[in-house]
This record gives C-alpha cells, sequence and structure tokens, in this order.
C-alpha cells in the first residue's frame, strides 16, 4: 500500500469534503433535509457518470476553474442576498421571522393541502447543495487521480496509486460524515435569524473563495482564507448592523410578520 | 410566458439589482487586478463584495424603499 499517497489524498480530500458538507448541512437544517439529500444525490449521480465515462481523463477534460467561477458567482449571489436580509433584521429593519408562529401556519396550510413540512422539495435547497456536492466532488476525483498517477510509471504502479488515493479520499468522506451526524443535531436549537445570517456569511465566503480563485487570485493561507474571509466579513456584518440601527431607532416601522415572506 | 419564466429565473438567482450589478461589475475588475497586482487582487475583491453589500443595504434605507417594502 501507498501510505504517502493514502494520507496525502486523505488530507486534500478532508478539506474539500468540509466544504461541501458544510453547506449540505446548512441547507439540511435551514431549509429541509430532502431537499439538501436530493441535491446532494443528483451531484453525486452525475459525478459517477463523469468518473465513470471519462476516468482518468476527466481531470484534463474539465475546466475546473470555469465550473468555479459559475458557482463562486452564484454562490456570491445568494449569499450576499441572504445576508442583506439577515442584516437587515438584526438592525430592526426588516421584521424577525416569529418563528414558533410561522411554522405553525406553514404547518396547518401543509394539513390542509395533506402534505408534511417535510415533504417539500425546494428548489433553492437542491441547486444549493448540488452545486457545492459537485463541484467539490470534482475536486476530490481530481485529487485523486492526480495523486494516484503522479509517481507511477507503469500500469500496475499507477492502479495501486488511484487505490491508495481513492482510499484516503474515502477515509475523508467517512469521518466527514461521522463528525457531520453529531453536529447537525444541536444546530437545529440556534435562532432562525442567527442560521441564516450565518449561512449568508458562509455563502459569501464560498462564493468569493472560489470566484476568486477562478480569477486567478492566490488567497493568503490558501485554504485558511476561508477563515479569515469569513471572521472579515463577520465583523463588517455586525458594524453594518450597528449601522443601520440607527436608520431603525429614527422611526422605520418593521413590515408585518408574513409566512410567505422569502428567506 | 417568456417573460415569467425569465423573471422566476432572475428572483431565484438574484432578487436584487443592486447585487447582481455589484456581482457582475466586480469580477472583470478583479480578474483585470489579479493578471496585473495578484498580490492585492484579493483584497481588491474584499473590498468590492463589502462595498456592494454596503450599497445595497444604503438603498434599503432610503424612505421609499421602506414604505415599498
Amino acid at each position: 500500500m501507498q501510505w504517502a499517497t493514502v494520507f496525502s489524498a486523505f488530507a486534500a480530500s478532508l478539506v474539500e469534503f468540509v466544504e461541501a458538507f458544510t453547506i449540505v448541512l446548512v441547507v439540511g437544517v435551514t431549509i429541509n433535509w430532502r431537499s439538501s439529500l436530493a441535491g446532494t444525490a443528483a451531484a453525486l449521480l452525475l459525478l459517477a457518470v463523469l468518473v465513470g465515462v471519462f476516468g482518468v481523463s476527466l481531470a484534463q477534460l474539465v475546466p475546473l476553474d470555469a465550473l468555479r467561477l459559475v458557482v463562486g458567482t452564484i454562490l456570491l449571489l445568494f449569499g450576499l442576498k441572504w445576508l442583506k436580509k439577515a442584516i437587515l433584521r438584526y438592525a430592526g429593519l426588516k421584521a424577525l421571522h416569529d418563528e414558533e408562529a410561522i411554522y405553525e401556519h406553514e404547518m396547518a396550510e401543509l394539513r390542509a393541502a395533506g402534505a408534511a413540512r417535510s415533504n417539500t422539495f425546494d428548489r433553492f435547497g437542491i441547486a444549493m447543495a448540488f452545486k457545492s456536492v459537485l463541484l467539490e466532488g470534482l475536486e476530490v476525483a481530481f485529487i485523486v487521480i492526480t495523486f494516484g498517477v503522479t509517481s507511477a510509471t507503469t500500469d500496475a504502479q499507477r492502479m495501486a496509486g488511484l487505490n491508495a488515493a481513492a482510499l484516503g479520499a474515502l477515509a475523508a468522506l467517512v469521518l466527514v460524515v461521522i463528525v457531520g451526524a453529531f453536529i447537525h443535531a444541536p444546530l437545529r436549537q440556534v435562532p432562525e435569524n442567527t442560521l441564516k445570517f450565518t449561512v449568508g456569511i458562509m455563502l459569501t465566503v464560498f462564493g468569493t473563495f472560489w470566484a476568486g480563485e477562478s480569477l486567478g487570485i492566490n488567497w493568503w493561507g490558501t485554504d485558511l482564507a476561508l477563515l479569515w474571509l469569513g471572521i472579515t466579513y463577520l465583523l463588517v456584518s455586525w458594524g453594518l448592523v450597528t449601522w443601520l440601527r440607527g436608520y431603525a431607532k429614527a422611526g422605520s416601522v418593521a413590515p408585518p410578520i408574513s409566512a410567505n415572506t422569502p428567506l | 410566458m417568456l417573460k415569467n419564466a425569465l423573471t422566476s429565473v432572475y428572483n431565484f438567482l438574484v432578487g436584487d439589482l443592486r447585487i447582481l450589478i455589484g456581482v457582475l461589475v466586480l469580477l472583470p475588475l478583479v480578474a483585470l487586478v489579479a493578471q496585473w497586482l495578484p498580490s492585492v487582487a484579493g483584497l481588491f475583491m474584499l473590498v468590492l463584495v463589502i462595498g456592494t453589500l454596503f450599497v445595497t443595504l444604503r438603498y434599503e434605507t432610503i424612505p421609499k424603499r421602506q414604505e415599498k417594502r
């Protein structure tokens, strides 16, 4: 067994799986697990088809930078939209959702329609999970291919290298899923606007990071940039909330709560 | 029908014209800066994203906009 390849692929894939799983997790907690898992399953299916059809030539065929740019731009658009609304709510310029009242209202409507809340697919949730899993899954596939075949000189070495890299990636996936299973329950206790604010920050961070990478930015600290970008956006958002509270105190009235208000 | 479909796609993807314009303007600018001054491109992008958010929020504080909302 090529243990160096196993560990290298494990470490590199772990970062990618954490990024994908974070978005799957927040979509599951904030929207619903059905949509999150549907998007994930669709992306995994497409990935399996791509890997099955193209094999190791996939790394040359898929323009990863173009994909990063598209996904990054869309995440940036979604992230800024979520963040804007969450900041307006914290500042008092937009009504906070009365979560319990809205939940009861939605449940009553769904009961009347004969459906359960968990059974409704949400296209936003599906799209978010799909894009993130597809992008990160492709990156993992590239890691496995690159790490697996880089030092191989014969077909047998190449096969052994690919197996070792795939094993490392699989171990990383298992670790991320196990850790995620433990942390998703406490996340459900977090208030709705706090979660949406956090998701807005995260989508903006990932969007900035991926779109920036595709445009040729070498982020300081490479993947660690996700952390300092997040801290920066968090501090800026806190400042914006403080600034906007002045406008709220100056006499603006928040609109009435509506169960149909998006976000 | 086409208009409805396009409106639906726009609302789904963006829903806010200022954010769309901000992002579409910042991307080519960042690409340009990344080519000539790669060491500051990251910081430049960060400032533009924050600027887009600031302008969008500033617009929300205009009284007419608040009445509409």
